[in-house]
C-alpha cells in the first residue's frame, strides 16, 4: 500500500517536473524571438528566487497568501466548481483586514488587544460574503462560475479602489495608498518582509488538507467534485455542498488579502491601484492546478512560483525586460499541465526506448 | 413575423431610452456610435465562440486571446504602417492561438477549462511581456494617429455618424453564421459535433476535422476583436485593455443559448452598458455626486443579471467541453 502511494506521488511529482520543464523551454523560446538571453533571463530570474539565503526568505513571503489563494481554488476545484474569482475574493479580504485592523481598533479602543484576530476574521468573512454571490448564481439560477466569478472581480476591482483612492480607507496624510493597520494587527517580522504570517497560512491550509481529506465534509465535497449525479443518489445535499465549498474558498481567499495587509512589511497597508494585491489570486489558480489541487503539494509549488515572482523582480534591473515574464512561464506551464496526454505520449516513448 | 415585430419593438425601446439620457446631458448620437465601437470586440468574440460551443469547444481563454491580439496588433499596424494590417495580424494570432488550443483539446484530449485558463494568465504575463520587450515601456503603447484604423465618419442629413467596417462586417457574419448554422447541411453537421461527436464520426463527419476549423475561427474572430480594441476604438493598448471583455463576451454566449442573432444583440445590450457607464461618469452633475468606480460597476452587473434571466430553460450541446475518445 505505502509503496503504491509513493509511487503515484512519485508519476505526480515526475508529471509536474515535466511541465515546468516544458514552460521553461517554451518560455525560452519567446525570450529568443524578442532578443534577449535566455542564459541571462534564467539565471536572473532563479539566483533571485532560490540561490541566495535572502532570496529564498522573500520567496517564503511571497508563497504565504499564494498557498492560501491556491488552496482557495484547490476546495472549490475539488468540489467542481472553478472559482476564478479568488482574485477578487483576496481584493475584499484585503478590504476587511483595513476595515478591521485600521478603522475599527481606532475608534472603538477595546478593541485594540484583538485587533490581529479581528482583522484576520473580517478578511475571511468578506471574502467568503464574496463567493456567496457566484454560488448562489450558480447553485440556483445555474449561472456558470467562470462567468460570475470574473464580473465579481472587476466589481471588487472598482469598490476596493474606490474605498482605498478616495472612500473611508484612504490615508488622509498619504492619499496614494489605503490607512495602515495598527501595531497590534501585524505579525512580527522574521526577516525583510517574511513574517510569521507564514505558519499561521502553513497551519490554515494543514486544516484544510485535514478538513477534505479525513472528514465528512470533504468526503462530501470530493464526492460532488468526481459525479454529482453518484453524489445526489448516495444522499448528499449536492446544493449545500456546493455553496459550502465555494464559501471556504472564498474565505481562504479572502485570508489571502488579509495576511498580504498584516503580514507585509514595510507597509502594512495597500496600495491605491490595488498593486499589492492584483493577480495573487491568479497566481494562486497556477499554485493550485502546479499542486494538482492537494493542499500538501501546494505549500511546495506556492514556494516555486513564490520564488519566480521574486527573482522576476531582478528582470527589470538586469535583463531590462518585464517582470510580468515569470507568469506567462506559469500560464505556459498550466497549459501543458491541462494537456496529460503530452507526458503519457512521451514518458511512453521513452519507456520504449530503455527497455 | 412574431420575431419581427419583437425586433421593432426592441430598437422602439432602445430610441425611447437614449432620448431620456438626453435629458441628464447625454447625446444620444454620441452614445450609439460608442456602443457599438464597445459592441463589435464583444459580438466578434461571442459569435467566434457560439459556432466553437456548437461544436462542442470550451474556450474561456477569449479575454486573454483579446488581450495578446490588442498589442500585436498594434505591433503589427506600426511594423506596416497601415491600420488594417494591424487588425489582420490580430486575426491571424488568434487563429493561431485557437489552431493550437483546437489541436490540444481534440488530439491532445485536454481538459479545456484549464486549458482556457492557461491561456488567460499567460497573456495576462506576456503582454505587458511584449509591450516593454517591443516599446521599452512599461504597461501602455499609444501608437502614431496614422497607423490607427479609425472609422468612417458618414454623414446623413446633416448628423455625423462615425461607424467602423468591422463593424458592419460583425454584423453580417452574425446573419451569416445564423444562416449556416440553422439552413444548410453544414450547420447539421457542425452541431452534430457538439451533440454526438460518436454518431457524426460514424456519418463520416470528421469532428476533430470541425472542431479545430471552428476553435480557429472562434479565436481568430476574438482575435480581430482584440486589434479592434487598441487601434479602432481607444487608439493604443494597455496592459489590462481587455477589462475581462473575452468573459463578458462568453456572458453573451451562455445568454443566447448558442445562438449568433441573441448573441449579437446582448454584445450590443452590454456594449451599451459599457457605453452609458463611461458617458455617465464624464456627465457634468454626475461625476461630482457619484464616484466613476460606481458607474463602471454597471456593465458587469448588466451581465450578471441579463445572463441570470437568459440562462433558464436554455439547452446546450450535450457532448459541451467533453474531449471526444475516438474508439
Amino acid at each position: 500500500m505505502a509503496i503504491l502511494i509513493l509511487k503515484k506521488t512519485l508519476s505526480r511529482v515526475a508529471e509536474t517536473v515535466f511541465a515546468l520543464l516544458v514552460g521553461l523551454i517554451l518560455s525560452a523560446v519567446i525570450i529568443v524571438i524578442h532578443g534577449y538571453s535566455v542564459i541571462d533571463t534564467y539565471y536572473w530570474l532563479f539566483y533571485g528566487g532560490f540561490i541566495y539565503y535572502n532570496a529564498i526568505l522573500d520567496a517564503l513571503a511571497f508563497a504565504t497568501p499564494l498557498m492560501l489563494t491556491g488552496t482557495a481554488f484547490a476546495v472549490a476545484s475539488l468540489a467542481g466548481l472553478f472559482n476564478i474569482g479568488v482574485e477578487g475574493q483576496t481584493y475584499m479580504g484585503a478590504i476587511g483586514a483595513i476595515f478591521a485592523g485600521a478603522l475599527l481598533v481606532t475608534k472603538v479602543n477595546a478593541l485594540k488587544p484583538i485587533a490581529l484576530p479581528l482583522a484576520l476574521l473580517f478578511s475571511m468573512l468578506l471574502g467568503a460574503l464574496w463567493a456567496l454571490g457566484p454560488a448562489i448564481l450558480k447553485v440556483y439560477f445555474g449561472v456558470h462560475e467562470v462567468i460570475s466569478t470574473i464580473m465579481f472581480n472587476w466589481m471588487s476591482f472598482y469598490i476596493s479602489m474606490y474605498l482605498v483612492s478616495t472612500g473611508p480607507l484612504v490615508d488622509p496624510n498619504r492619499p496614494e495608498k489605503s490607512l495602515t493597520v495598527v501595531e497590534e494587527a501585524r505579525f512580527s517580522v522574521i526577516y525583510s518582509i517574511l513574517t510569521t504570517s507564514i505558519y499561521l497560512a502553513v497551519i490554515i491550509v494543514s486544516l484544510t488538507y485535514f478538513l477534505l481529506w479525513h472528514t465528512k465534509l470533504g468526503f462530501e465535497i470530493r464526492t460532488c467534485g468526481i459525479n454529482p449525479d453518484a453524489a445526489r443518489y448516495a444522499g448528499i445535499n449536492v446544493k449545500k455542498t456546493m455553496l459550502l465549498a465555494f464559501i471556504i474558498s472564498g474565505a481562504l481567499a479572502g485570508l489571502a488579502g488579509g495576511l498580504i495587509v498584516t503580514g507585509r512589511p514595510p507597509k502594512w497597508a495597500i496600495h491605491g491601484t490595488l498593486g499589492d494585491v492584483v493577480n495573487i489570486g491568479f497566481d494562486g489558480i497556477g499554485v493550485a492546478l502546479i499542486g494538482s489541487n492537494q493542499p500538501l503539494a501546494i505549500i511546495f509549488s506556492s514556494i516555486l512560483i513564490g520564488g519566480l515572482r521574486n527573482g522576476s523582480r531582478l528582470l527589470e534591473p538586469y535583463v531590462k525586460m518585464s517582470s510580468e515574464l515569470s507568469r506567462a512561464i506559469i500560464g505556459l506551464i498550466i497549459l501543458v499541465i491541462a494537456l496529460p496526454e503530452l507526458y503519457r505520449y512521451i514518458s511512453k516513448h521513452l519507456r520504449g526506448r530503455l527497455t | 413575423m412574431k420575431l419581427l415585430y419583437k425586433y421593432i419593438l426592441l430598437i422602439l425601446c432602445y430610441i425611447i431610452v437614449v432620448m431620456l439620457l438626453r435629458f441628464i446631458g447625454i447625446d444620444p448620437v454620441k452614445l450609439t456610435h460608442s456602443a457599438l465601437l464597445s459592441m463589435t470586440p464583444l459580438a466578434l468574440a461571442a459569435l467566434g465562440e457560439v459556432v466553437n460551443e456548437k461544436a462542442g469547444l470550451v474556450n474561456i481563454g477569449l479575454d486573454g486571446i483579446m488581450l495578446m491580439t490588442a498589442a500585436i496588433g498594434v505591433w503589427g499596424a506600426e511594423a506596416s504602417g497601415i491600420g488594417y494590417i494591424g487588425l489582420l495580424v490580430g486575426l491571424l494570432v488568434g487563429g493561431l492561438i485557437g489552431l493550437i488550443l483546437g489541436v490540444m483539446s481534440t488530439y491532445g484530449k485536454a481538459i479545456q477549462i484549464i486549458a482556457g485558463i492557461g491561456v488567460n494568465i499567460f497573456a495576462y504575463g506576456f503582454t505587458p511581456y511584449f509591450i516593454m520587450a517591443m516599446w521599452k515601456f512599461p504597461g501602455i503603447r499609444i501608437p502614431p494617429k496614422e497607423v490607427l484604423a479609425k472609422p468612417r465618419t458618414i454623414v446623413l442629413n446633416g448628423v455625423y455618424f462615425d461607424i467602423s467596417e468591422v463593424t458592419i462586417l460583425t454584423v453580417l457574419l452574425a446573419l451569416i453564421f445564423y444562416y449556416i448554422l440553422h439552413k444548410t447541411p453544414l450547420g447539421l453537421r457542425i452541431k452534430a459535433c457538439g451533440e454526438m461527436p460518436e454518431a457524426a464520426d460514424v456519418a463520416g463527419i470528421g469532428v476533430f476535422k470541425i472542431r479545430i476549423i471552428l476553435s480557429t475561427l472562434g479565436s481568430a474572430l476574438a482575435g480581430l476583436g482584440g486589434a479592434f480594441m487598441s487601434l479602432t476604438w481607444f487608439g493604443g493598448v494597455v496592459k489590462e485593455i481587455s477589462a475581462g471583455r473575452g468573459f463578458l463576451a462568453l456572458g453573451c454566449v451562455v445568454a443566447s443559448g448558442l445562438e449568433p442573432l441573441p448573441a449579437l444583440g446582448f454584445a450590443f445590450l452590454f456594449g451599451f452598458a459599457e457605453a452609458l457607464a463611461y458617458s455617465v461618469a464624464i456627465t457634468p452633475g454626475v461625476k461630482e455626486i457619484v464616484p466613476y468606480h460606481f458607474v463602471y460597476l454597471l456593465p458587469y452587473i448588466t451581465v450578471l443579471v441579463v445572463v441570470s434571466l437568459f440562462m433558464r430553460g436554455k439547452r446546450f450541446p450535450r457532448a459541451l467541453g467533453l474531449p471526444y475518445i475516438k474508439e
